[in-house]
């Protein structure tokens, strides 16, 4: 005979669902038909919560970094990593997981790779097109997608040109970087591809022009971090 | 050396500093987990990732001020769950208290047991999709507490200082929770019972 009432049994429910099952309790539940259907129910939200949802945890895009840290150097919270000191510099050296870092805000001044500086100059220079661009005037849509050809084959070729002379400097300075880098690259690449066929399919859609350029930002930026990197480690 | 192989006090201590790789690493260590919170409390991915943007960027505005009197993992969830309910009381278009964002009619009295009308286990007939639909129907600081809890693992004191309120009140925000989750996935299962019934010819009601 039961020791205990349903109210006791709801005190005691956290440490049940945790398997510490006092005698009363075990006894109240094997009699109460509700209590042991409540704990039942308890247990199998709490499973399924924890086998759905906690064992693995899904990651957020990479651009997420991307656009932190370009809020943040907008903020003034990042200190100038290239005025820090050396110890300190040597100390953190995060390997990019899985995102190029930082956008365009602050740091034209640190590219020192050539070929990175006119990647971001012709990425400006693309930018410049679309922004000052006729986006007024009535053109058809074979017109859009031949200035936007037009204005991306510079940038294409200065990105390509950044690109082997980035991989051929960290592939010899840094293995685990130049990983890190061909991963990063093709989620970079396959955003520039989806952006081109965006574009191809509706060549006068604003937003979609935009979305590409946006792309581009993100590899010069990506090429540029690592080109810094690379330096840092030599 | 990585920032993974970095202790945290050091980052933290780093990033006080205004390290870009401090702020980087801490940022690493924590996205899956406050990531994983703000989805789970608003299921909808982008929106999920503007609210651990804005979590991250107010940790890393308030950083200089961090002198470890709690853990900063618990830190960081409190700043994380304020952005979320917060966002999730603007969409309700209304101002309201921590109280309120749990459902007033549970809170106003006892908890309903109406067992007569639970026979059925879920215990087998309960998934992901069901169980998130669930969740999202659940008032805001329910959600919270069941998903720092039941989810990510946390304890009712470590609850208590995120949510900051009592050890009790999360205790029974939890039970609450789960006792309003338990309904809303009998109903659920209850419904699909009706749809199999319906599809196979039978009474579309089961009462």
């Amino acid at each position: 005979m039961s020791t205990m009432d349903c109210s006791q049994f709801a005190e005691q429910l956290d440490e049940w669902l945790s398997g510490e099952r006092s005698a009363a309790a075990r006894v109240h539940a094997r009699e109460c038909h509700e209590c042991r259907g409540l704990a039942e129910d308890f247990l199998a939200i709490a499973k399924t919560a924890r086998d759905a949802w906690a064992i693995e945890e899904p990651e957020p895009s990479p651009r997420l970094w991307t656009s932190l840290r370009a809020q943040m150097q907008e903020e003034g919270l990042i200190r100038d990593s290239s005025r820090q000191a050396a110890p300190a510099r040597a100390r953190v050296q995060p390997q990019i997981q899985s995102k190029p870092a930082g956008w365009f805000a602050g740091w034209f001044p640190s590219i020192v790779r050539p070929a990175v500086a006119g990647a971001y100059l012709a990425v400006l220079i693309a930018l410049s097109i679309l922004f000052v661009g006729p986006s007024g005037k009535q053109i058809d849509d074979s017109q859009w997608l031949e200035r936007t050809q037009v204005s991306i084959k510079p940038l294409t070729a200065e990105l390509n040109s950044a690109e082997r002379s980035v991989l051929s400097n960290v592939s010899t300075v840094n293995p685990i970087l130049s990983t890190s880098l061909h991963q990063n690259l093709a989620i970079v690449d396959k955003d520039i591809s989806e952006c081109e066929k965006s574009v191809r399919e509706q060549p006068e859609n604003e937003l979609a022009r935009d979305f590409l350029y946006q792309a581009y930002e993100q590899k010069a930026d990506l090429l540029a971090e690592i080109s810094d990197r690379g330096v840092d480690n030599q | 050396m990585e920032t993974g192989d970095i202790p945290e006090p050091d980052l933290i201590r780093l990033a006080q500093q205004g390290d870009a790789a401090a702020f980087e690493g801490l940022y690493r260590v924590h996205n899956r987990r406050v990531y994983s919170l703000c989805l789970r409390m608003v299921g909808n991915t982008a929106e999920a990732e503007d609210l651990t943007q804005e979590a991250f960027l107010q940790l890393f505005r308030k950083i200089s001020t961090f002198r470890g009197e709690s853990a900063f993992s618990t830190w960081l969830h409190r700043l994380a769950v304020n952005v979320v309910l917060m966002k999730l009381r603007k969409k309700s278009g209304k101002e309201t208290s921590l109280e309120q964002v749990t459902d007033p009619d549970e809170d106003s009295g006892t908890p309903r047991r109406d067992f007569g009308t639970l026979d059925v286990r879920l215990s087998g007939s309960l998934d992901r999709v069901n169980l998130q639909r669930a969740v999202e129907q659940l008032p805001p600081g329910y959600r919270a507490v069941f998903v720092l809890h039941d989810v990510q693992g946390f304890e009712h004191n470590e609850i208590a200082e995120i949510m900051g309120c009592s050890i009790g009140n999360s205790k029974s925000q939890l039970h609450k929770a789960r006792m309003r989750l338990r309904d809303l996935l009998h109903e659920t299962v209850r419904e699909k019972a009706r749809e199999e019934r319906r599809a196979a010819g039978g009474p579309s009601s089961e009462d």
